[in-house]
């Protein structure tokens, strides 16, 4: 049982790491598209708490999301000191405004841990599992919840 | 794969879509007796294109209707059948039925449209009843159709086999491209019996060959009964991979036929082209160069660089590329960004303190220049000649006059005229609606017009023209025209207007538009007259047009549109509200006016009102709308938009109005839900975001209760 075949291990997956109000939370790398820095973002009235606002992506828009506020916590207090991780999935662009992102690394894909049952608060039914990376707690987020706002709202 | 044969079906149907568009010129050409030598084998041409590329898509209806089209298209082309207006009125109908037919393809449905059976045993007796005509001889039908042929690939009626001299150089591309010469020379011999000499020539010594390269070239003799054109199609492939010339004989003229092939065939047959008339066809394509020589085959094939003048044998169409929308789209995107950055890069020149130095102003200038002229290039791909879109109502107008047995020409102008395609296909229906209610309502019937002294044939003419900067479409008829006196008993009679207004003419025209006038019982005499025309004026306003009316009892009924010429760029006016930049369409704007505090009346405890020219208007605070602050409490010296919705007027307050300009419309990535009373956004020149605001969506979503019939305050102005 030393040798390991090749096959049978499951790919790593490359993972980015961020900060949101003191929490670090990941997503899959292979979603990014870019990081940027925080600009002043324009807000679009009526739309819901989590929306930062739109910002001007070379040309396009861009519709920027207050991670925090999208996960349930306080809402962001952007500063040039911000990130937003320009994300792409399911064909739909999005920003994602962060405190910091921290690090990439990579991990075998069948060490996150489940998430234990602990009740379902309106920022866990976005992390689909955690990792534990030396001593830090890292929640892996579910970036297609995160984005889809209608089936959010809905529920 | 299937992917590629999705390719090659989308591109069949885009090129049957032009062959149906030259079938449809050549149909009228002949309609108008315009028509030349040329015509009729171009329109046979186009079905037999039709024809064959259906075919290799196995879409049975369409081949069969092509089929037999093409065989009543024979006897005309033969000189069998005289091309007169009846055989014209005839042919148009397969030619509709080709459009349902390939719309239906390209949805995948393969049922029969309406008509079908009828039009192929209206052909089958066309066929038929030409047939028995008396033939011409043998030779002088060959000699003729040969004549005829000079320019065309097609050729006649085939009485004697003829002979198709061939000579075939791959250049050094072929092999790089993946083709295979010996596929090509035996599918020759599926056609007819060929004789294939292989010149060896060329091939260098062994040191200098290059494995990858042709050096070979093959001389055939092919005896036939096919055409030139599929000869022709046997190259397809490799057409611009080789020098590929051939040249056609009858066997009846060639007294020498010479199947023993020497060096100096190419000589031989040059001698031969005295006797026979049709001029070899002849591709070139020297070599990898980077010259690019042109097949004059045919015209929708892209074009880069085209031969000199006095190369081209027949003047050819316009080149024209096709390309993906969504390239075009991605280049109004950049070249946008450019605009964008231009302006970025001219307000940080002017904060620096380079100023002094006039040059880089003079630059800068050129270089806004440069980006504007290129903004306006790139909006013109998108646009195109409204010709498809008249070539459409011809059909609807053909066919509403024989559903009304009336006789109704259209006559059209400025076809080329072009407009942003998304615009054209939003035009389809109301232009439509529009014809059918002219022939329908408007043009009287044969016997009613003799009686006035109109000739019996109704007309309605379709023009299209540019007009600073937005485009007119104007559709007129010489028909009965609309009553007006009954118009304005009616809107008096359901309370549209008020019992003692004065209205202008202009004004009981345009009344057609209220939704009021579409119920089916409007004016008796000219019954459904305007049904159905408050949703056109919709359609148009949607594209930001507008649409008039102007009607002259007995003489008819002129619609005009006005159209922006796309849909890309808009004209709004910037305004601040709450810091924050916004802009508003025009095209909802009626005026803008400063609020003084004795306009303002209140209604109830809070509601306040606003009055101009006699007539109370909804206040709607922009900013708190939008959600961006409190209601304000006092509005004296405020900035108001008059806003025009469908049959209300409201006064928006805003902050400030900054600017009238046209701006760039760019979609919200719309992953948020809705967004109410947001239309789009832009990119200022500074790079900031506005957002292009719905007045109108706002009002619904903020004061539905708010709103004021129009005419009340239109009518009584």
């Amino acid at each position: 049982m030393h040798e390991t075949n090749e096959l049978d291990r499951p790919a790593d997956s490359e993972l980015l790491s961020f900060w949101v109000n003191g929490q670090e939370y990941t997503i899959d790398v292979m979603f990014v598209r870019e990081l940027r820095g925080w600009s002043k973002s324009t807000p679009l009235p009526h739309a819901p708490d989590f929306v930062h606002g739109v910002i001007n992506l070379r040309g396009n828009i861009l519709t920027v999301l207050d991670l925090a506020c999208r996960l349930g916590l306080r809402p962001i207090n952007a500063t040039e000191r911000n990130v937003i991780i320009v994300a792409e999935i399911q064909g739909k662009i999005v920003g994602l405004l962060v405190d910091r992102v921290s690090d990439i690394f990579s991990i075998p894909t069948n060490s996150q841990q489940a998430l234990p049952d602990i009740g379902s608060g309106s920022g866990q039914r976005f992390v689909t599992a955690i990792l534990t990376i030396e001593d830090r707690l890292i929640r892996v987020l579910d970036l297609k919840a995160i984005v889809n706002v209608d089936a959010a709202n809905a529920a | 794969m299937s992917a590629s044969i999705a390719e090659i079906r989308d591109s069949f149907f885009q090129e049957c879509i032009s062959h149906l568009e030259a079938l449809q010129d050549g149909l009228s050409e002949i309609e108008n007796g315009t028509e030349n030598e040329e015509t009729i084998h171009e329109v046979f041409r186009a079905v037999h294109s039709i024809k064959g590329g259906a075919a290799a898509f196995d879409i049975v209806t369409l081949v069969k209707l092509a089929h037999r089209f093409e065989t009543a298209l024979e006897a005309v082309r033969s000189k069998q059948a005289a091309p007169d207006k009846k055989a014209v009125k005839l042919f148009l109908r397969p030619c509709d039925l080709l459009g349902d037919l390939l719309r239906l393809a390209g949805t995948k449905n393969s049922e029969e449209p309406e008509g079908f059976r009828t039009c192929l045993s209206e052909l089958d007796a066309y066929i038929q009843n030409n047939a028995e005509s008396p033939v011409k001889s043998k030779s002088t039908e060959n000699a003729a159709s040969n004549a005829q042929d000079r320019e065309s690939t097609s050729v006649g009626i085939q009485q004697a086999e003829p002979i198709f001299d061939i000579f075939f150089e791959p250049n050094s591309e072929i092999f790089p491209s993946g083709n295979e010469p010996l596929y090509v020379l035996k599918s020759l011999y599926e056609l007819g019996h060929v004789t294939v000499t292989c010149d060896t020539a060329k091939i260098p010594c062994l040191s200098d060959l290059n494995p990858e390269n042709s050096y070979l070239s093959w001389k055939a003799e092919l005896l036939t009964t096919c055409d030139l054109a599929e000869v022709k199609e046997v190259f397809d492939f490799v057409e611009d991979l080789c020098v590929l010339n051939i040249s056609e004989r009858q066997q009846a003229h060639s007294h020498t036929r010479n199947l023993d092939l020497t060096s100096n065939r190419v000589t031989e047959s040059d001698s031969n082209a005295e006797q026979q008339p049709a001029e070899p066809f002849q591709i070139t394509q020297p070599d990898a160069s980077g010259r690019q020589s042109s097949a004059k085959a045919s015209v929708e094939k892209a074009r880069f660089e085209s031969r000199p003048p006095e190369e081209i044998a027949a003047p050819a169409a316009k080149p024209t590329v096709r390309v993906d929308l969504d390239r075009v789209d991605l280049l109004v995107n950049q070249i946008g960004e450019l605009v964008i950055n231009q302006a970025v890069l001219a307000q940080s020149i002017a904060t620096t303190s380079l100023n002094t130095d006039a040059s880089i102003f003079a630059a800068l200038e050129d270089f806004s220049q440069l980006a504007s002229d290129l903004q306006d290039s790139v909006m013109m791909i998108r646009a195109q000649p409204v010709k498809t879109l008249f070539q459409r109502m011809a059909r609807v107008v053909r066919e509403t006059s024989r559903t009304t047995q009336k006789d109704v020409r259209l006559l059209t102008e400025g076809e080329s005229t072009e407009i942003d395609k998304t615009v054209i296909e939003g035009l389809f229906d109301p232009l439509t609606h529009i014809i059918r209610n002219a022939i329908d309502h408007g043009i009287e019937c044969p016997a009613e017009r003799s009686e006035y002294g109109k000739p019996e044939i109704g007309e309605i003419h379709l023009t299209a023209r540019h007009k600073s900067g937005r485009v007119t479409i104007e559709i007129s008829d010489d028909g009965r025209g609309i009553n007006r006196s009954e118009i304005l008993r009616k809107a008096k009679e359901t309370g549209l207007v008020d019992q003692s207004a004065k209205l202008s003419i202009s004004e009981v025209d345009n009344l057609l538009f209220l939704p009021g006038f579409s119920s089916s019982n409007s004016i008796s005499n000219v019954s459904g007259r305007g049904v159905g025309l408050d949703i056109v004026r919709n359609s148009i306003a949607a594209m930001g047009g507008r649409i008039f009316v102007t009607t002259t009892e007995m003489k008819g009924t002129v619609f005009k549109i006005d159209l922006p010429l796309t849909l890309a760029v808009q004209d709004g006016l910037v305004v601040e509200v709450s810091h924050n930049t916004h802009v508003i369409p025009l095209s909802n704007i009626v005026e803008t006016l400063i609020l003084k505090n004795s306009d303002i009346h209140l209604f109830g405890s809070s509601t306040k009102m606003i009055k101009i020219r006699e007539k109370f208007l909804p206040i709607i605070d922009l900013g708190a709308a939008l959600g961006y602050r409190k209601r304000k409490s006092h509005f004296d010296g405020c900035n108001v938009l008059l806003i025009a919705q469908e049959e209300s007027y409201f006064a928006l307050i805003v902050d400030a109005i900054i600017e009238q300009r046209q701006v760039v419309i760019k979609a919200l990535q719309n992953n948020i839900g809705a967004c109410p009373g947001v239309s789009g956004a832009t990119i200022l020149g500074d790079g900031k975001i506005a957002l292009i605001l719905d007045p109108i969506d706002i009002v619904k979503t903020t004061a539905p209760q708010n709103r004021f019939r129009k005419e009340e305050y239109s009518l009584a102005g």
